[in-house]
């Protein structure tokens, strides 16, 4: 049924632009009319002092209605996922915890934590059925785009981190965030499967090849993680 | 087709006040931005009187436009004639006048072309704004999902998720002409 329906969508979209052609319309008189009302002062590009616009009047009331709202949301949108309405929220939440001047390590083991809920995520999309429709296959691409992007974000705190620690002798608390790694690579490992799981179940082409070309940046965000391992394998001195 | 590199020229020229450079932006996208505002309007003085908005806008708030790296300048001037025709569709009346709609054919530089897929066309009519926006930018303007996510100001998900779903809403209505 959905290779039917992903069939049927093809047709109507080369329908739509099939029937794509201009339009006559007055382009002349237009203009005049135009360039006369641009001699106006009030419609002058340079020191023109505008009353308020639509577009500021829907960001401050946007600002003001985040702000009433955040405490009870954040609580409520703590949970929520890629694709679920509240994500914008929780994420929000996450990167106002990470602004905070936090310790070292602490910052750390907020990011992973914020990984190991990308990962959870994706394994809670594994479980719903795959015959679901495009929505679902949207929510997989957020998935794989917040896990690769909050995967990335902890690998680079962390080899950076590492990097502080190497250069100042302290060896021992440079080896613990191995381990943090050595989790985080695994934990990719087993979503990096679940993923390409996805790529070859999907009946979308288009579909197939967005998650494939998140995939492939998941991977090498994967192998990055999986080089800085390596490197301190390498200089590590064993006894 | 004129490159962006021109284009962003005749913006610096427009905004130190140059008529001339101003003039020139229009002759090149006034054609595009008609037929994105015909579209949903199906009424030809509106949509001109809605085109003349859009450009005496943009004009308007010249001083405000901020070259982007990936962003065209027709993105700014699409994202203001969707507003403006956001802006038109709230205060037009809830239940159009048959004369109101025209027989657009009359129009149409290919009439053939246009008869051929006058369905298409009364279908598309019949679906909300935003439906009809995103499947006109995305497949008649032939424009990226982050060009259209930036003129409709949503995030390239929901664009992808609005596509999807004003395809599916008109294929319900296309019926079997859809097969």
């Amino acid at each position: 049924m959905n290779l039917f329906n992903s069939e049927l969508n093809n047709k109507i979209i080369r329908q739509l632009q099939a029937a794509r052609q201009n339009f006559e319309f007055d382009q002349a008189g237009i203009k005049k009319r135009l360039l006369s009302a641009m001699d106006s002062p009030q419609s002058h590009p340079l020191g023109y002092s505008e009353l308020p616009t639509r577009f500021t009047f829907i960001v401050l009331a946007g600002v003001a209605t985040t702000i009433l709202a955040a405490t009870a949301t954040f609580l409520i949108a703590a949970e929520s996922a890629p694709g679920d309405s509240l994500f914008a929220v929780n994420k929000f939440r996450e990167q106002l915890i990470l602004s905070l001047p936090l310790a070292p390590q602490k910052r750390i083991e907020v990011t992973a934590d914020i990984v190991q809920s990308r990962f959870e995520a994706v394994d809670r999309i594994d479980e719903q059925d795959m015959r679901q429709t495009g929505q679902l296959m949207l929510k997989r691409l957020e998935t794989v785009n917040e896990s690769r992007a909050s995967f990335q974000q902890a690998v680079d705190a962390i080899s950076l981190k590492q990097t502080d620690l190497e250069q100042t002798g302290q060896n021992q608390a440079a080896t613990a965030l191995d381990s943090v790694l050595s989790n985080l690579t695994q934990m990719a490992d087993k979503r990096a499967e679940v993923i390409n799981k996805w790529v070859q179940r999907s009946d979308d082409q288009s579909e197939r090849d967005e998650i494939r070309s998140s995939l492939k940046l998941f991977e090498q965000t994967r192998d990055q993680a999986r080089q800085q391992l390596n490197r301190r394998y390498k200089q590590t001195p064993t006894e | 087709m004129v490159e962006e590199a021109q284009i962003q020229q005749l913006v610096a020229k427009a905004k130190q006040q140059d008529r001339v450079a101003f003039a020139q932006i229009y002759d090149t996208f006034a054609q595009q931005l008609y037929n994105f505002l015909l579209g949903k309007l199906a009424h030809k003085e509106t949509a001109e009187d809605l085109l003349q908005t859009v450009f005496l806008k943009a004009w308007s708030n010249l001083n405000k436009y901020e070259p982007r790296a990936n962003a065209k300048f027709s993105t700014w001037l699409f994202q203001i004639a969707n507003f403006t025709l956001i802006d038109h569709w709230r205060t037009r009346k809830p239940t159009v006048e048959i004369n109101e709609i025209e027989n657009l054919v009359q129009f149409a530089q290919k009439p053939k072309l246009y008869e051929e897929y006058a369905y298409l066309s009364q279908a598309l009519q019949t679906l909300p704004l935003a439906y009809q926006t995103v499947l006109d930018l995305r497949f008649r303007q032939d424009l990226s999902v982050e060009e259209a996510a930036h003129i409709m100001n949503k995030s390239r998900v929901s664009i992808r998720v609005l596509q999807h779903r004003a395809i599916r809403a008109l294929r319900k209505k296309l019926g079997d002409k859809a097969i």
